[in-house]
């Protein structure tokens, strides 16, 4: 069931958007088809395992640890990577958050923070302490900048309502 | 009236957003209506820390009695409604008896199963209209505008349906209760976040009847004041007049969503209700039977006409008259009686130049040993604005008294669609359509070995002209008045059908049929016609040398005395492949789904069906072989018999004895119709050249002819035998478990020489497949986690059960050849392993002896023990390995939200298993094949963790999460060594990661 629809060889992703047709091999997981086929690197190997986030992309708008994710799954399904969120001269307003708060030292997590606040942001556009707490826990950090990744996740839940209110402005 | 749920209207949506959301919705466990108000299972209380919500959960939704979950997938979704803690109030003992039960002289209307419509809906309430996405071809548009007016109190102009783009049209168009309900699903849940919401198309009832009782003949409803009253008080709802024949206190009307019973109770009013003429005296019946009727205007309709006009032939010949001179007397002149009589003066029933006062039905000689009756039915319809539209049936049929068989020889139909001035009455000319409609009442008897997906059966199609020939002996005009109203469209014309059959029944034989459709089994049962008796499953000769079983040695000297080697079947150079319908080959390809053939016949990464995959058995490496009908290298010379043969016996084209690790133990059960399918189905795939690996077992192993003695102590090749006091969805669920799904193979215990042990107590016990424990399935509601039949059918379907975890290691695979069968099938399945006694004997370590349970569970214990466990090394050390590995995913406090599922350790199978084994496989092994990739992927440990940590980890997940079963005792975590150096059989070990290391 689950190889029925990956033609032999071949994987059609949808990424940032786009379709991307990609060859496949046995055993390649989202990351690797990500970062070396599509050439996007803001999806970073951490751990390989699924335990650190820092390979954190959305999955049809869910928070997905791409490194332990086949390439072969995601077919059909709506990748977002943190280039899908956008660029360095419009960033987006989780992005624009985390440059506003400086909350990087050496940024290797940051990929994983910034797609996870996305993930809960579109879900709950007003989120509790608590509920970005846990949404954050399982990214981990080895630079100790949490508290001003925390300070970030909460200035995005105020840019994102700023954006909307513009935008039912505009609408009105 | 303003809507109570929406905002005021300011923009309009123009496409389907890409950030749809998906719902899932908690039903009342027991849900009933009176045609005005809910009557069910009312929610009593919330436990709110489980509606605060677990992962991806963006809001719970509650609404009276109606409670959903709108999560960022479905998988989330359902999670999160199971998890849901709701207490409900019982419905009242006073409102429970209104629901009948088939009695005496009660009729039953079962509504033929339908095929799923697979498909979804999306609903987006925004703060200007209401737009309703549905799967192409789903029809019952107005219903569903309808009733989204009804439940969101919007204007009709405010709800838009749109069809969701880039579907393919459904080979079935879903039920349209099915489809109204999972759109006010969807919209009630949509109106709550203002999102749109994905719910897939709920499967309509599980065909539960409607029960007719006459009025004389049961308590009157309960609650018949109240509803009047409530009627008075409320009055119909705007646009929704009770038309004539409704009587308050029935419920001879079509239910509204089930979101607007539960959310809406005070205010669930029938959106429609029958309209049928109520002939001989008036008002007569009520219904009941199913406590929530899922049935449609025609369909309430039908089942009224039903039990009216068999009742009324039943009062006729009880009081010793022509029935119908019975009725004629009882009809008052007008369009309805001139109909009756034309029609039966067509058929012959009334001579042509006799009076009405005189008659009587022309009997069919006894000639050819059948049973030979004619029965009458009519039908009234009072269409808004007067115009009344009638049908009338004369059915001939002939009653087989030996089989019970039901051949409907002729039909006569009269149609007055009621559009002329004059009432000019038309015999309807429709012949083949009539037969149809006819012949769909007294379906052939559905075996045990039907499929209900593989299309209709031949059958029928040899009875059509045989009957069109006998209509035209009798002499009707093949050409009459052409009916006013195209046949097709006016459902009135079929609604005496059933009862003019049933009646011709009565007519052949004394029999009175209750429940349409008929099924034979019944008259059958009624003529005292007793099915063979079923041979016993194991023969007393079996049973007597079982313990030989002790010895290899012996068994293999005994054997190449006793059996010589069997000869090779000659091959064949081409197989006539044109002797196999398209229906038989897809008949084929579902028993090869539901034998998952291609599971064990699949190497790694190779062609299908092409062999090559390495089964370890304890007797050594076996390979399977080239099931393509490629010529050299696999069985493309094979004739049918020596396929037959190899399905039965386990004997090899060439004579050679085929292994038991191929289940031929199981395949004999299959009935020939099914394997002579399988052999088309596999006979017509693409050949594959490919030479599997030669199996070389070690001695004395390798001499398979001994297997001829194997066979004889273990193999017992009689074709299931259905249990005739069983149902049929029983048997077939046996018959697909003990059969093609062969599921002992891995489920069951196996002696010392490899074979399923034998006797009630071994039968589906628990057994092991490939490194796995395969859980009992003889006592699934006395597991550890015990299962319902709505989990295990959840299971089956989805792979994936949120109590108890997924499927996964060898089980993944079954559940994808599980996909491809009907939704009848699978609840066949459930129907019989849920009914499987309990058989804890066989299971020894179900409780730790000496412990009583009570002191287990209960809770100063569990305390004073945790803190014990806190001390312990092995608990500290298998936290940190939780907490570093495992909490992302599996954090028992709700982690963050991530793509599947997130099997909580709490609830899961495993964990409380007899064994650590599966436990122990997905540690290390991970789950790199899920049954579905929405259930998301695990990555295995094996590279990661130590041994000592992953029995420490072990340890604690028993400790922490299944407190009420005793620690897994050190020689069962020795399995951890043995399973590390297992390779992964089900899905490719990912590659080590070639993009580097973390800085």
């Amino acid at each position: 069931m689950n190889n029925s629809h990956a033609h032999a060889g071949v994987v059609v992703l949808q990424v940032n958007g786009q379709s991307r047709r990609l060859p496949q091999s046995p055993g390649q997981t989202l990351l690797q088809a990500l970062r070396n086929d599509c050439c996007l690197n803001g999806p970073k190997y951490g751990c390989g395992l699924g335990e650190c986030g820092a390979c954190t992309v959305l999955v049809d708008g869910v928070a997905a640890r791409s490194c332990v994710l086949p390439a072969a799954a995601a077919q059909g399904r709506r990748i977002t990577t943190l280039e899908g969120l956008g660029t360095a001269q419009a960033p987006g307003p989780t992005q624009q958050a985390f440059i506003d708060c400086e909350a990087a030292q050496c940024g290797y997590c940051l990929n994983g923070m910034i797609m996870t606040v996305e993930a809960l942001l579109r879900r709950n556009p007003d989120p509790t302490e608590a509920e970005i707490r846990r949404e954050l826990r399982h990214n981990l950090c080895r630079c100790g900048t949490h508290v001003e990744i925390l300070q970030a996740a909460r200035r995005a839940v105020a840019l994102h309502r700023q954006r909307r209110a513009a935008a039912a402005g505009e609408a009105q | 009236m303003p809507s109570q749920l929406l905002p005021p209207a300011s923009q309009a949506v123009t496409g389907l957003p890409e950030d749809v959301l998906h719902g899932a919705v908690v039903r009342p466990p027991a849900m009933a209506w009176d045609g005005h108000r809910y009557l069910g299972a009312t929610l009593r209380a919330v436990r709110t820390e489980t509606l605060a919500g677990g992962a991806g959960v963006v809001a719970t939704v509650q609404r009276r009695h109606f409670v959903g979950v709108v999560a960022v997938s479905a998988v989330h979704a359902r999670q999160a409604a199971e998890a849901l803690t709701l207490q409900w109030q019982p419905m009242s003992g006073a409102q429970r008896t209104a629901a009948l039960a088939p009695g005496e002289a009660s009729y039953c209307w079962s509504s033929p199963e339908r095929a799923q419509g697979a498909g979804e809906v999306v609903v987006w309430c925004t703060a200007a209209d209401v737009v309703v996405w549905l799967p192409q071809g789903a029809g019952a548009t107005s219903m569903v505008i309808d009733e989204l007016a009804a439940l969101l109190h919007v204007p009709h102009a405010r709800i838009r349906v749109q069809c969701l783009p880039g579907g393919v049209s459904p080979q079935v168009a879903p039920d349209g209760l099915a489809l109204v309900d999972t759109v006010a699903d969807a919209a009630l849940l949509s109106a709550a976040v203002h999102r749109p919401v994905c719910m897939p198309i709920a499967p309509s009832g599980r065909g539960a009847p409607l029960v007719l009782a006459h009025a004389d003949e049961s308590p009157a409803p309960v609650d018949a004041a109240a509803a009047a009253t409530a009627l008075a008080e409320d009055g119909p709802p705007p646009g929704q007049g009770w038309g004539s024949g409704w009587q308050a206190g029935t419920v001879w009307a079509v239910r509204p969503s089930l979101a607007r019973l539960c959310a809406e109770p005070e205010r669930a009013f029938a959106v429609a209700h029958t309209a049928v003429q109520l002939l001989y005296g008036g008002p007569q019946y009520r219904g009941g039977g199913a406590p929530l009727s899922h049935a449609s205007a025609d369909v309430l309709n039908a089942a009224l006409v039903f039990a009216q006009e068999s009742r009324a032939h039943a009062q006729a010949c009880a009081q010793g008259q022509d029935p119908l001179t019975w009725r004629l007397a009882l009809t008052p002149d007008g369009p309805g009686r001139v109909l009756m009589e034309q029609t039966a003066r067509r058929s012959g029933w009334l001579q042509p130049h006799q009076d009405d006062t005189a008659l009587s039905p022309v009997m069919s000689p006894l000639a050819d040993g059948l049973l030979h009756g004619r029965g009458f039915a009519a039908a009234g319809l009072q269409h808004p604005g007067g115009r009344e539209e009638w049908a009338a049936w004369v059915v001939d049929v002939h009653v087989d008294p030996v089989s019970g068989q039901v051949d409907v020889a002729r039909v006569v139909v009269g149609h007055d669609a009621g559009q002329l001035a004059q009432p000019v009455p038309a015999i309807a000319t429709d012949e083949a359509q009539h037969l149809a409609l006819a012949q769909a009442m007294v379906p052939p008897p559905r075996q045990f070995d039907d499929w209900p997906a593989a299309g209709p059966l031949p059958a029928v199609s040899d009875a059509a002209p045989r009957a069109l020939e006998a209509m035209s002996d009798a002499g009707v005009p093949a050409h009459g008045d052409a009916p006013a109203a195209p046949l097709a469209t006016s459902p009135v014309l079929a609604w005496p059908a059933a009862a003019a059959i049933g009646n011709a029944i009565y007519d052949a034989c004394g029999v009175r049929l209750r429940t349409a459709p008929f099924d034979p089994r019944e008259l059958r049962d009624a003529l005292g016609l007793a099915e063979r008796a079923p041979a016993a499953k194991t023969s007393v000769r079996k049973r007597g040398l079982a313990w030989l079983a002790g010895s290899c040695a012996a068994v293999a000297s005994a054997a190449a005395v006793l059996w010589p080697a069997k000869p090779p079947i000659a091959p064949v150079d081409a197989v006539d492949l044109s002797v196999f319908s398209a229906e038989a080959i897809e008949r084929g390809r579902l028993v090869a789904a539901a034998g998952d053939c291609i599971v064990c016949h699949t190497a790694p990464g190779g062609p299908s069906n092409a062999g090559g995959l390495a089964l370890e058995t304890p007797f050594g490496v076996i390979y399977s072989t080239n099931i393509t009908p490629d010529k050299e290298t696999g069985i493309g010379r094979w004739s049918y018999t020596a396929f037959e043969r190899a399905m039965r016996q386990g004997v090899h084209q060439d004579g050679r004895q085929l292994y038991p690790a191929f289940p031929y133990t199981a395949f004999a059960k299959m009935t020939d119709a099914d394997i002579q399918a399988l052999y088309g189905y596999l006979m017509s795939q693409e050949p594959v050249r490919y030479q599997p690996p030669q199996t070389r077992l070690p001695f004395p192993f390798n001499l398979r002819f001994t297997l001829a003695g194997w066979n004889w102590l273990f193999h017992d090749d009689k074709v299931y035998q259905p249990v005739p006091d069983k149902s049929l969805a029983w048997n077939r669920g046996a018959y697909l478990v003990e059969g093609a799904g062969h599921c002992a193979a891995c489920h069951s215990p196996r002696n010392a020489l490899g074979a399923e042990k034998s006797g009630f107590a071994h039968y589906l016990a628990g057994g092991e497949a490939e490194g796995w424990d395969a859980p009992a399935l003889n006592r699934l509601a006395e597991a550890p986690v015990p299962w319902t039949a709505e989990e295990l059918y959840q299971y089956l379907r989805t792979g994936y059960s949120a109590r108890h975890g997924v499927a996964a290691g060898p089980m993944a695979p079954v559940i994808h050849g599980l996909a491809e069968l009907a939704e009848s099938d699978v609840s066949a399945i459930v129907t019989y392993l849920m009914d499987l006694p309990g058989s804890n004997a066989a299971v020894p370590n179900v409780a730790a002896p000496g412990v009583p349970q009570e002191a287990v569970a209960s809770a100063p214990v569990q305390v004073q023990e945790r803190v014990a466990l806190r001390e312990l090394a092995w608990y500290v050390e298998g936290e940190r390995v939780f907490q570093n590995a495992c909490a992302a995913c599996h954090a028992a406090d709700g982690g963050p939200t991530l793509f599947g599922a997130r099997p909580l350790m709490q609830t899961n199978t495993n964990i409380h298993a007899g064994t650590p084994d599966n436990l122990i496989q997905v540690i290390l092994h991970g789950i790199q094949n899920p049954a579905d990739p929405a259930l998301g992927y695990m990555p295995g440990f094996k590279e990661h963790l130590s041994e000592q940590q992953v029995e420490h980890l072990v340890r604690y997940l028993r400790a922490e999460y299944a407190a009420d079963q005793p620690p897994w005792s050190d020689a069962a975590l020795q399995s951890i060594s043995r399973i590390r150096q297992q390779p992964d059989s089900h899905g490719a070990a990912p590659t080590r990661n070639a993009l580097g290391a973390a800085p």
